[in-house]
């Protein structure tokens, strides 16, 4: 335990770890974001808020993530999630009022939900047709909306209608160009239109070629006259080849060159999530090593004060006892004496308490209860006589002298049956007592 | 082979505007901060509540 608070001096450093890594997830979250990997992006952001529910930026940005996704409900939770934790100078306020400011606009996202979730319980349900027609009206008034057109996509190519599915999904992959469920559908539906060989196959061509030998002879062309309006549509082709050639040759390496800092941003960002990763699980282990110390300690506290509290319990019943007895309430003594748990006292100084306890209980307690008894039983308060003459009984089950008195007390009730058992057991069981003679007398025999 | 069946099962139905409210506040915020904060007052809640002390000596 002492170790566990010695770590509050090192839980500011805890925390500034916490808030780097949930900042480092944010900026490779936004990273994603700004390649249109939504799905990736928004696994990341919601790591990020995992080890920090402050960080607002990554909230609102999951929040338009979802908006971008079609999902414009999930959107409001977010925003309106980063108001609460943040309330000042929030950009979800803004994102708030610009949902809010169209009119109409909440109306039609609901219908469309509404549609939607509709449309999932008929293609749940067997009714494909329907679910497909529900489906379509919905990417007809909401085109971004990621979940219908991937729902319709599975439809379409359950349904064999393969054309269409690639339609859908590359709409998919246009706003989220890294969703896992579009790209596997994609996969499928190329293999099924043929799409997957004629691509494996461009991709051989652009990279063959043929080499020239030695002897090869390049011969020239014969030149000849051009007229005028020639000369002006060979211009004209000119300046439109000279756009092709920039449009064909020269735009597609600089896209490629875009591409390749971008990927080699994606790789530094991958390094960079994977120390993150790797200080997410160092910090793991270290959590899960600190909490298994912790039940063992806790374990081992609850053992020591369960069996504290056996010893605390009947070490409180002794001395109740004890006072219950010197302040003159020898019943209430004798009711806790009969409530002991012999079992839990094994040790000392419970033992030498018990052993007193006993001595006065059996003896002058006992004979306390017993004179009771009587006392009530000469009073004419025979329900009194017998509770006494009973707990006296329970405390020393076989005094032929108790026995006696209650069976008297039975018999002169008429309760013979009761009394003579009783009578039976002083003289089988105690048959040199005085109150053997005495039980035969009673009994008549 | 991709199931049909099972992808289409596997899609859940998409938050309603109408149920926003429910959704916050049944979001659950606990981060990693919370959970550490949590360790450490159990931490201290129980070395503060000590034990009774049984001793040895005749009480």
């Amino acid at each position: 335990m002492r170790g566990m608070l010695l770590c509050r001096g090192q839980m500011r450093d805890y925390k500034d770890l916490l808030f780097r890594i949930s900042n480092a997830y944010y900026n490779l979250g936004l990273e994603k974001a700004k390649l249109s990997d939504l799905s990736g992006a928004a696994e990341l952001l919601k790591k990020s808020l995992h080890f920090n529910k402050y960080q607002t930026d990554a909230r609102n940005l999951l929040g338009l993530i979802y908006y971008e996704m079609g999902e414009v409900p999930e959107a409001l939770v977010q925003w309106v999630i980063s108001l609460n934790l943040d309330p000042e100078d929030n950009r979800a306020d803004h994102y708030l009022d610009e949902v809010q400011r169209k009119p109409g606009a909440l109306e039609r996202e609901t219908a469309a939900i509404r549609k939607f979730n509709q449309a999932l319980y008929h293609a749940q349900h067997g009714a494909e047709d329907l679910a497909m027609i529900g489906l379509n009206q919905i990417v007809r008034e909401k085109p971004d909306f990621i979940k219908a057109r991937l729902l319709l996509a599975l439809l379409y190519l359950d349904s064999g209608q393969n054309t269409k599915a690639g339609s859908v999904l590359m709409r998919v992959l246009k706003t989220d160009r890294n969703n896992s469920l579009a790209l596997i559908l994609m996969d499928e539906t190329k293999k099924r239109t043929g799409k997957a060989e004629v691509e494996k196959n461009r991709m051989k061509n652009a990279f063959s070629h043929r080499r020239m030998e030695d002897d090869d002879v390049i011969l020239p062309k014969a030149r000849r006259q051009a007229t005028p309006g020639q000369t002006v549509m060979y211009i004209i082709g000119g300046v439109a080849l000279s756009f092709l050639v920039f449009w064909l040759m020269i735009l597609p390496s600089v896209r490629r060159q875009y591409n390749i800092e971008a990927n080699e941003r994606i790789a530094q960002n991958s390094r960079e999530l994977n120390m993150v990763n790797a200080s997410y699980e160092e910090l793991s282990r270290q959590y899960a090593s600190v909490s298994s110390a912790y039940e063992d300690a806790a374990g081992r506290l609850r053992a020591f004060e369960e069996e504290n509290a056996a010893f605390t319990s009947m070490y409180r019943l002794l001395v109740s006892i004890n006072e219950d007895y010197a302040a003159g309430n020898v019943v209430q003594a004798a009711e806790s004496y009969l409530s002991i748990d012999r079992s839990m006292i094994t040790e000392e100084p419970l033992l030498g308490m018990l052993q007193d306890v006993d001595r006065y209980m059996l003896n002058e307690g006992f004979d306390a209860i017993v004179s009771m008894g009587t006392d009530s039983w000469n009073g004419g308060r025979l329900e009194d006589a017998e509770h006494y003459y009973d707990l006296a009984l329970s405390m020393k089950g076989d005094d032929p002298e108790a026995m006696y008195l209650k069976a008297r007390l039975l018999q002169s009730q008429d309760r013979i049956t009761e009394a003579n058992a009783i009578f039976d057991a002083i003289i089988g069981g105690h048959p040199e007592s005085p109150y053997a003679e005495r039980a035969m007398e009673a009994r008549g025999y | 082979m991709i199931n049909f069946k099972d992808e289409i099962n596997r899609f859940k139905p998409s938050l309603e505007v109408g149920d926003i409210e429910k959704a916050i506040a049944k979001s659950d915020l606990t981060d990693m901060s919370d959970i550490m904060m949590q360790l450490i007052k159990e931490a201290a809640f129980n070395e503060g509540d000590a034990p009774l002390q049984r001793t040895n000596e005749r009480l």
